[in-house]
């Protein structure tokens, strides 16, 4: 009889365990996720102190913790709102005072900071780091390149970060030619298609892999308006008022959708571009 | 001298009967896997990741004798008035000494040596679910030179051990101390660049500076002994750095048990 009793009591204490695991699962997956550690507020050098002989795994953890916390708000399409995108940038820095050589922080910070939050100069900042670090990687250099040509409209400096991830053992041989290819290209949308190639090439990573295509696909999307807009320039000698232009003069069949929500524009220059500012809108 | 021998062996047979060892194992298998597991969250540094972890449970594994065992062992004896019948041999205090560090230093190279096995067993694992081109920086040689200087570090710590169980009376105290020379250990170098960076608007006093200074030539540098993160990314560890770690190593260890023989040897036992 008592052992009954024992018997019975376990299956409702296991009973009660498992429905108490299943309510705070899903009260966590309803409400607050994921949020960034407190640690990257304090500096970088007290938490290596206090980390012991141990700081590989400290940064090991904050970065997973930075990861997580990025796919989420990705994959929710939330809106990153500034003092995070900062909190961001400092995990990464501290991340990257923890262990410099740790590649997967400073491509973390490459495809979202300078896109997203416009912090060109912070990666820039932590990318000169990683080249001085990983002298036998081409990625920070050809990441120097990018930023330069694309946000900060900077060909020369640019060029002499991709001459200098070139001659890395390892680059891809087209580097050598791209730097002067790329000032023969009307814009700099065709830098960042192959930015982005390269970027899911060696990409793992489902959450970032799908944050990446969609860059990429609006960026084709864009290159492809813009060789329209340049056809009916040929056609009709002078710019189109708007996009629905292309679409009347059959050049087109229809304007092509923002994967990220916004509607694509001519610009006084004859250049396209998206409303959205390759940010996911709300609505979407 | 012959009786050092004998008494590393009973230490070391002693500390098998410990308990805690398995713990280690069992902890260790579930770590390496989880770190197997783990790695594949992340975007390049598989490799990266899973060295990390389970280098990491090399060195927490290997602290265990210093700051479990070894209080245990030599402030047991002492406490529990054991030590008399290993004295009342004809073993000298030096010879006891030296024979309860090697028997700790052979219980910290078991603990090293199985946890290494188990960090290789880890890495093939990885290497059988995850894409080749992920290991293309992989160097056992590392792995193994990090575990070894690993095992240096706990050797020089567990010098310690015995100096402050010699001072002491209290097991307590001599955990306390120990602790308190691990953490000194790993941070001193830091502390040592910190004052003498010329940082502005932090001015610190010349009597600190000295102090820190001083501190680093004191206790051991425990941090010149971590190259866990080379070993992680597949670096070569170089031989010189290698050689004037071990050689430091060796003369602090010495240096160390000279001064706890010399205590020891003048001890009034209770």
């Amino acid at each position: 009889m008592k052992a009954w009793g024992l018997l019975l009591s376990f299956i409702v204490v296991c009973f009660i365990s498992f429905f108490c695991v299943g309510r705070i699962y899903d009260m966590h997956t309803g409400g607050e996720k994921t949020e960034v550690s407190r640690l990257v507020y304090y500096p970088p050098s007290l938490v290596k102190a206090l980390v012991l002989e141990f700081p590989g795994v400290m940064a090991d953890y904050l970065m997973l913790n930075t990861m997580v916390w990025h796919g989420e708000k990705i994959l929710d399409k939330i809106e990153v709102k500034p003092a995070e995108w900062q909190a961001t940038y400092l995990g990464v820095k501290l991340i990257t005072e923890l262990d410099p050589r740790f590649l997967d922080p400073y491509v973390l910070a490459e495809t979202s900071l300078p896109w997203e939050a416009g912090m060109v100069e912070e990666t820039n900042e932590l990318l000169l780091k990683a080249a001085s670090v990983l002298k036998d990687n081409y990625r920070p250099y050809f990441f120097l390149w990018f930023n330069h040509y694309y946000f900060l409209k900077d060909p020369e400096t640019a060029g002499m970060y991709l001459e200098k991830a070139a001659i890395v053992p390892g680059a891809p041989q087209f580097y050598k030619t791209l730097a002067a290819r790329m000032r023969l290209q009307s814009g700099n949308i065709m830098s960042g298609i192959i930015f982005l190639q390269e970027m899911l090439k060696e990409t793992r990573d489902a959450k970032t892999k799908l944050f990446l295509q969609k860059r990429l696909d609006t960026l084709r999307i864009i290159a492809a308006l813009e060789k329209h807009v340049g056809e009916y320039i040929k056609q009709f000698n002078q710019q189109p008022e708007n996009l629905s232009d292309l679409v009347r003069e059959g050049l087109m069949e229809e304007i092509p959708r923002d994967p990220y929500g916004g509607e694509f524009y001519i610009m006084e220059n004859g250049r396209v571009y998206t409303t959205s500012n390759l940010v996911q809108l709300k609505s979407n | 001298m012959n009786t050092i021998w004998p008494i590393a062996l009973i230490t070391f047979k002693e500390g098998l009967r410990y308990r805690v060892l398995y713990g280690v194992v069992v902890f260790a298998v579930f770590f390496n896997v989880f770190a197997v597991l783990i790695s594949g969250f992340f975007m390049r540094d598989i490799l990266k990741i899973t060295l990390d972890l389970c280098l990491s449970v090399v060195s927490a594994g290997g602290l265990l004798v210093p700051f479990f065992l070894a209080v245990n062992l030599l402030s047991g004896d002492i406490e529990q008035r054991t030590i008399y019948t290993i004295l009342a041999r004809p073993a000298s205090r030096a010879n006891y000494i030296i024979g309860k560090f090697i028997g700790l230093g052979l219980l910290a190279a078991m603990i090293v040596g199985v946890l290494t096995c188990f960090t290789l067993l880890a890495v093939w694992g990885s290497t059988q679910i995850y894409p080749e081109h992920f290991f293309t920086r992989l160097s056992v040689s590392s792995i193994l030179m990090s575990s070894f200087i690993a095992l240096l570090a706990i050797l020089t710590l567990n010098s310690t051990v015995v100096l402050w169980c010699c001072v002491t009376t209290s097991s307590f105290l001599a955990t306390l101390l120990t602790l308190a020379t691990y953490v000194v250990g790993q941070t001193v170098e830091d502390l040592v660049h910190f004052v003498s960076a010329q940082l502005p608007g932090v001015d610190i006093s010349p009597t600190v500076k000295k102090v820190i200074h001083v501190t680093l030539y004191i206790f051991p540098n425990l941090a010149a002994f971590d190259f866990k993160q080379q070993a992680a990314h597949g670096l070569a560890i170089s031989f010189q750095e290698v050689s004037l770690v071990t050689v430091y190593g060796f003369a602090y260890v010495t240096a160390i048990l000279i001064i706890a023989v010399l205590y020891f040897n003048k001890r009034d036992l209770p």
